[in-house]
C-alpha cells in the first residue's frame, strides 16, 4: 500500500456510497470468514453508517464490521 | 460398522487408502473438540446406515400421495415405506456422558424419521419449527438466538410421527462459534448424542438468496435427502424481489417450496414430501476445481467410516493450519500434504472452495432472482442511521435504559403495593385464626415471611423481562452490540459480548448461554466470567428492599438513581474484570466484529407474553419450592434450639439458635463491612439464591418479634428500626450501601454456577468465578464501609 491516492477501505469510504470490494487484506481466517458472509472480491456493498463499527448492506442483508477489520477491506467506489 | 448405505452415500469413491487400517485409525482421528460444552467427536453409525433392511411400514400408507412439492422431486414409485429395522445404536466409541441430556419425546416407533432444520441465523427456522411442531419456543431476533437443542415431534401426511430438530443457525459448516459447531457436528454425524438426520429441511431467506445458498451448497454435499424451504417470501414480494422457485429447483436438483410459516402456506406440501417412502438424495453439488476434487476424493477415502466423508474432506481441506491442530497427526499430515498440492496447482485451498461455491451460486441467482435495481433505503436502514449513529445512537440507548429503570420503580409499584397489602392482610388474619404456638410461627414467620416476601417482587421482574424481550425481538440487541463494539474492544472483547451481558440483566443463565455465538474460546470464557456481574433480576428485590431501608419516603426518582448506580457499578466492574482477564489469565488478540444486523421487526406480543409467563413460572416455582423449603429450614434454624431461659428476648433467642450461631461464627469476618450477625444469616442464606436474603431477613426479624407484634409491618420498616446492642442503628446509610454493593458483586447463585460448569465443561471456572466475585464483593464493601467511616459518614 504505497500508492499516492490512498486506497479506499470500508472505514475511509463515505456513508451512502456504493462500493465494490477489491481485495481483502486480513488474515487467512478472517478472509475466509468475510468471504463466507458474502464479502467476496468483486461483490458490491453499500456503506450505511459509521460509528463504533461500520454498517453496510450486502446483497439483502446488513452486516456490521468492526473498524479494524473494515480497514482491511479495500474497496473502490462504483460510479453512480 | 457398515461404512455406507445405499441411500445415503455414493459408493463410487475410489478407495485410495488401504481400507482396513484406515478404519482403525479413523476411529481416533477426530479429536475431542477444544472448545467447551461439546462432545468428544465419536463417529456414530446411524441406524439407517447400519441396517437398511426395508420392512413394511407399521401404518400402511395405501394412498399414493399426490405429487408433493410444486416441483416434484424424482420420486420413486410409491412402495410400502421401507423403514429401517429397529437397530440399537452402537456404543459411542468415545463413551462419555452427554453434555445435554437427550430430551425424551413420546417417540413411539424406533424408526421415526428424523428431520433437521438447518439454515442461516434469522432465516425463519424456529418459526417453521414452531409451525410444524406446535411447540412453544422462544422466537428471538438477533442472529444465533437458537443455541439449545430444540427437538419436537410432528405428523406426516399419513399421520406417521417424525421428529424435528431445530439446529442452531449457521452461515457455513466451517463453524466459527460453539453454536455453529453444534450444527456442523450433528450434520456430519460427529455429535455423539445426535445421529445425523434422515432428511434436512434447509431454510433459505428469499430476500437474501445468494448468501443463504452458500450453506445450501455445503449441505448438498452431505448426501442427505434435502428439501429447500424458501422463507420470507412475503417480505421478498414486498421488496419487489421475485424468485423463480421452479427454475431454482431444477438448477439445484432438490425440491424448493415457498413457505410462510405464520399462515401455514406450504406446510402441507412439506409434510407430504417428508412422508414419501424413499427420500431422494441430492445429486447436484457445486463444481469445485479439479485439483480440489481430486484431493477431496483421496481424503474422503481416509474418512470412510464417517457419515459424510466427502463433506468432511472438503471442510478439512479448507481449514487454516491452526484449526488443524486438534486433529490426529496422521490426518493432519494428510490434509497438509493435500493443501500443499492444491497450492502447487495455483489455488489457495482456504479460499478456493468459497470462491467456487459463489461462482456456482452467482449464475443460479442471476437466473432465478429478479430484483429491482439499487434498493431504496428501507425502514430498517433509516432507523439504523439514527440508532447506530455515534451520538444519537448512544442517546437512544441511554434513554431506553433510563426509561426501563424508571418504569421498574413507578409502574411496578402499583401491583407491588397490592401484593404486599394482601400479604399483610393474610398475615394478620392468620395471626388471629391460628392458635398460638410453633405451628403459627412456622406459617406466619416462616412460610409467609419467606415466600410472600419474595413474591412481591414479581412485577418488577416481569417488567424487566418485558423490556429485554422487546429489545431482543425488535432486533435492537444487535444494535446495542454494534454501539458497544468500540468500547468493548478497549477491554479486549468485541460487540457481540455485550449481548450476553445485556441479557444478564434479566438472568445470567440465558446470558451465559448466549455466549455460544462468540467465536473465540477465550473471549467466550471472559464473557461468561463477567456476565454475572451485571445485575440480574434476582438482585432487584434486594436493591429495592435496601433502598427502601435507606430512603423511606423519598420521591421515586432518587430511588431510581440509586438503583441505576448499582447497575452502573456492576457494568463498570464487568468491564474492568474483562479487561483484567484479557490482559492476564485469558490473554488473546482483540477479536473483530463481523455480525449480521437483523431487520427491525415488530415484537410478537404473544411471544413476549409467553416469555413473561415462563419467567414468572420459574420465579414462582422457585418461591414455591426452593425458597419455601429454605424458609422452613431457616425458620427452624432460627427457632431452635430455644434458650433454657423463657424470659429471653427475641434477639437472645435467635442468638441461641443454630442460625444465630452460624451468623455469629462469620460475624468477625463481616464485621469490618459493618454487617452484624443477623445480616450474616442473610448472607449465608443467599448463597443459594440472592432473593433468599429477603426471606431470611423476613424470618429472622419476625421470629425475633414473635409475641409482641400486633401487626406485621413491612420488612423495610422493621429493618430500619433495628439497633445494635449499643443502641446505634444497624442499617446506617453506609451499611446499607455496603450491603447493596456486596450484592452487586458477589456470586450468590447456585444455578448460574451450575450452568457455567456445564458450558465450560469444568469445575475450575465456576470455582474461580465464585472466588473472584466473592473477593471483589468483600473488597468493595470493605472499601465503602471503612472508607466511609474515615470520611466521617455513618
Ligand atoms: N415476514 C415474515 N417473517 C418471518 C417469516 N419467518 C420468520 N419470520 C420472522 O423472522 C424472525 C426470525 O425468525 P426465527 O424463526 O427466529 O429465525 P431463526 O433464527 O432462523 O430461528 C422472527 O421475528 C420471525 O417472526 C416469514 O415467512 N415471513
Ligand atoms: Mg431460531
Amino acid at each position: 500500500m504505497s500508492a499516492a491516492p490512498a486506497p479506499l477501505n470500508l472505514c475511509s469510504a463515505r456513508c451512502g456510497q456504493r462500493l465494490r470490494i477489491l481485495c481483502l487484506n486480513a488474515s487467512l481466517q478472517e478472509c475466509a470468514r468475510l468471504r463466507e458472509l458474502g464479502f467476496c472480491e468483486r461483490s458490491e456493498v453499500c456503506k450505511l453508517s459509521d460509528g463504533s463499527a461500520i454498517l453496510c448492506r450486502l446483497s439483502g442483508s446488513r452486516m456490521a464490521v468492526g473498524r479494524e477489520l473494515g480497514a482491511l477491506v479495500l474497496v473502490e467506489p462504483i460510479a453512480a | 460398522m457398515t461404512p455406507s448405505s445405499p441411500n445415503s452415500r455414493p459408493s463410487s469413491l475410489p478407495a485410495l487408502g488401504s481400507d482396513g487400517p484406515a478404519k482403525e485409525r479413523i476411529r481416533v482421528m477426530l479429536p475431542p473438540k477444544p472448545s467447551t460444552a461439546q462432545q468428544p467427536t465419536a463417529k456414530l453409525a446411524h441406524p439407517l446406515n447400519a441396517a437398511p433392511t426395508p420392512t413394511p411400514a407399521p401404518t400402511p400408507a395405501p394412498t399414493p400421495a399426490p405429487t408433493p412439492a410444486p416441483t416434484p422431486a424424482p420420486t420413486p414409485a410409491p412402495t410400502p415405506a421401507p423403514t429401517p429395522a429397529p437397530t440399537p445404536l452402537p456404543e459411542p466409541i468415545a463413551a462419555s456422558a452427554p453434555q445435554h441430556p437427550v430430551t425424551e419425546f413420546p417417540i413411539k416407533t424406533p424408526h421415526t424419521r428424523r428431520i433437521a432444520i438447518a439454515g442461516n441465523p434469522n432465516s425463519g427456522k424456529s418459526t417453521l419449527f414452531n409451525a410444524l411442531t406446535g411447540m412453544r419456543q422462544k422466537v428471538g431476533n438477533y442472529p444465533g438466538v437458537t443455541v439449545e437443542k430444540k427437538e419436537g415431534v410432528f405428523h406426516g401426511s399419513h399421520g406417521e410421527q417424525m421428529s424435528l430438530l431445530d439446529l442452531p443457525g449457521c452461515y457455513s459448516l466451517q463453524a466459527r462459534s460453539p453454536d455453529e459447531a453444534v450444527s456442523r457436528d450433528v450434520l456430519l454425524g460427529r455429535q455423539a448424542d445426535t445421529p445425523p438426520p434422515d432428511a434436512i429441511l434447509a431454510v433459505v431467506d428469499a430476500t437474501n438468496l445468494e448468501r443463504n445458498l452458500y450453506l445450501v451448497s455445503q449441505l448438498l454435499e452431505l448426501k442427505i435427502p434435502l428439501i429447500l424451504g424458501l422463507s420470507m417470501v412475503d417480505l421478498a414480494e414486498k421488496a419487489g424481489i421475485s424468485v423463480d422457485y421452479k427454475a431454482l429447483s431444477e438448477l439445484l436438483g432438490v425440491p424448493v417450496l415457498p413457505l410462510v410459516a405464520a399462515t401455514g402456506v406450504g406446510l402441507v406440501e412439506l409434510k407430504q414430501w417428508f412422508s414419501q417412502a424413499q427420500l431422494p438424495v441430492p445429486a447436484t453439488t457445486a463444481p469445485l476445481p479439479e485439483a480440489l476434487q481430486l484431493e477431496i476424493q483421496q481424503l474422503s477415502a481416509l474418512l470412510k467410516t464417517h457419515s459424510a466423508p466427502t463433506a468432511e474432506a472438503t471442510l478439512l481441506l479448507s481449514l487454516a493450519p491452526q484449526d488443524l491442530v486438534p486433529f490426529s497427526p496422521e490426518l493432519k499430515l494428510a490434509v497438509e500434504a493435500a493443501q500443499n498440492r492444491v497450492e502447487a496447482s495455483g489455488l489457495d485451498p482456504i479460499s478456493a472452495t468459497v470462491e467456487a461455491r459463489y461462482e456456482w451460486i452467482g449464475p443460479i441467482c442471476a437466473l432465478t432472482v429478479r430484483k429491482p435495481g439499487e434498493p431504496a433505503l428501507n425502514f430498517s436502514d433509516r432507523l439504523d442511521s439514527v440508532l447506530t449513529h455515534r451520538l444519537w445512537g448512544w442517546l437512544a440507548f441511554l434513554a431506553a435504559m433510563a426509561f426501563m429503570f424508571f418504569s421498574i420503580f413507578t409502574l411496578a409499584k402499583i401491583p407491588m403495593d397490592w401484593i404486599s397489602a394482601a400479604q399483610e392482610t393474610l398475615g394478620n388474619w392468620l395471626q388471629t385464626q391460628l392458635p398460638e404456638g410453633d405451628f403459627r410461627s412456622l406459617i406466619v414467620d416462616g412460610v409467609l415471611a419467606g415466600v410472600a416476601g419474595v413474591v412481591v417482587f414479581l412485577p418488577q421482574i416481569l417488567i424487566l423481562t418485558l423490556f429485554l424481550g422487546v429489545l431482543e425481538d425488535s432486533g435492537y440487541m444487535a444494535r446495542a452490540a454494534f454501539l458497544m463494539d468500540r468500547l468493548m474492544s478497549k477491554v479486549g472483547l468485541h460487540g457481540k459480548s455485550f449481548i450476553p451481558m445485556l441479557s444478564s440483566f434479566a438472568c445470567a443463565i440465558p446470558g451465559i448461554m448466549a455466549t455460544r455465538t462468540i467465536e473465540q474460546r477465550k473471549d467466550r470464557l471472559v464473557t461468561i466470567l463477567v456476565s454475572p456481574l451485571m445485575s440480574c433480576s434476582a438482585r432487584l428485590p434486594v436493591y429495592t428492599l435496601l433502598i427502601a431501608v435507606l430512603l423511606p419516603e423519598v420521591a421515586s426518582w432518587k430511588k431510581s438513581l440509586i438503583m441505576l448506580s448499582m447497575y452502573v457499578i456492576g457494568i463498570v466492574a464487568a468491564f474492568l474484570m474483562a479487561w483484567l482477564f484479557k490482559k492476564t489469565l485469558l490473554r488473546g488478540e482483540t477479536p473483530t466484529l463481523l455480525m449480521e444486523m437483523p431487520p427491525y421487526r415488530k415484537p410478537n406480543v404473544r411471544g413476549l407474553l409467553v416469555r413473561m409467563q415462563e419467567r414468572a413460572m420459574v420465579f414462582l416455582k422457585r418461591a414455591g419450592t426452593v425458597i419455601l423449603a429454605l424458609s422452613v429450614l431457616l425458620w427452624a434454624l432460627t427457632k431452635y434450639p430455644q434458650p433454657p431461659n423463657p424470659e429471653a428476648t427475641g434477639s437472645e433467642k435467635i442468638a441461641y439458635s443454630v442460625a444465630g450461631r452460624m451468623g455469629k461464627a462469620i460475624e468477625p469476618v463481616i464485621a469490618p463491612l459493618g454487617f452484624d450477625w443477623k445480616i450474616g444469616i442473610g448472607l449465608i442464606g443467599s448463597v443459594a439464591a440472592r432473593e433468599v436474603f429477603i426471606s431470611t431477613m423476613g424470618i429472622v426479624y419476625s421470629v425475633e418479634n414473635e409475641g409482641n407484634k400486633e401487626r406485621i409491618s413491612a420488612l423495610s420498616d422493621t429493618m430500619r428500626q433495628q439497633r445494635r446492642t449499643d443502641g446505634t442503628l444497624v442499617y446506617t446509610p453506609l451499611t446499607a450501601t455496603a450491603l447493596m454493593v456486596f450484592y452487586v458483586l458477589a456470586m450468590q447463585c447456585l444455578s448460574t454456577l451450575a450452568v457455567v460448569r456445564r458450558e465450560t465443561n469444568s469445575w475450575l471456572w465456576p470455582a474461580f468465578q465464585f472466588a473472584y466475585m466473592s473477593l471483589l464483593a468483600y473488597a468493595a464493601s470493605l472499601l465503602i464501609a471503612q472508607g466511609g467511616r474515615l470520611l466521617g459518614w455513618h
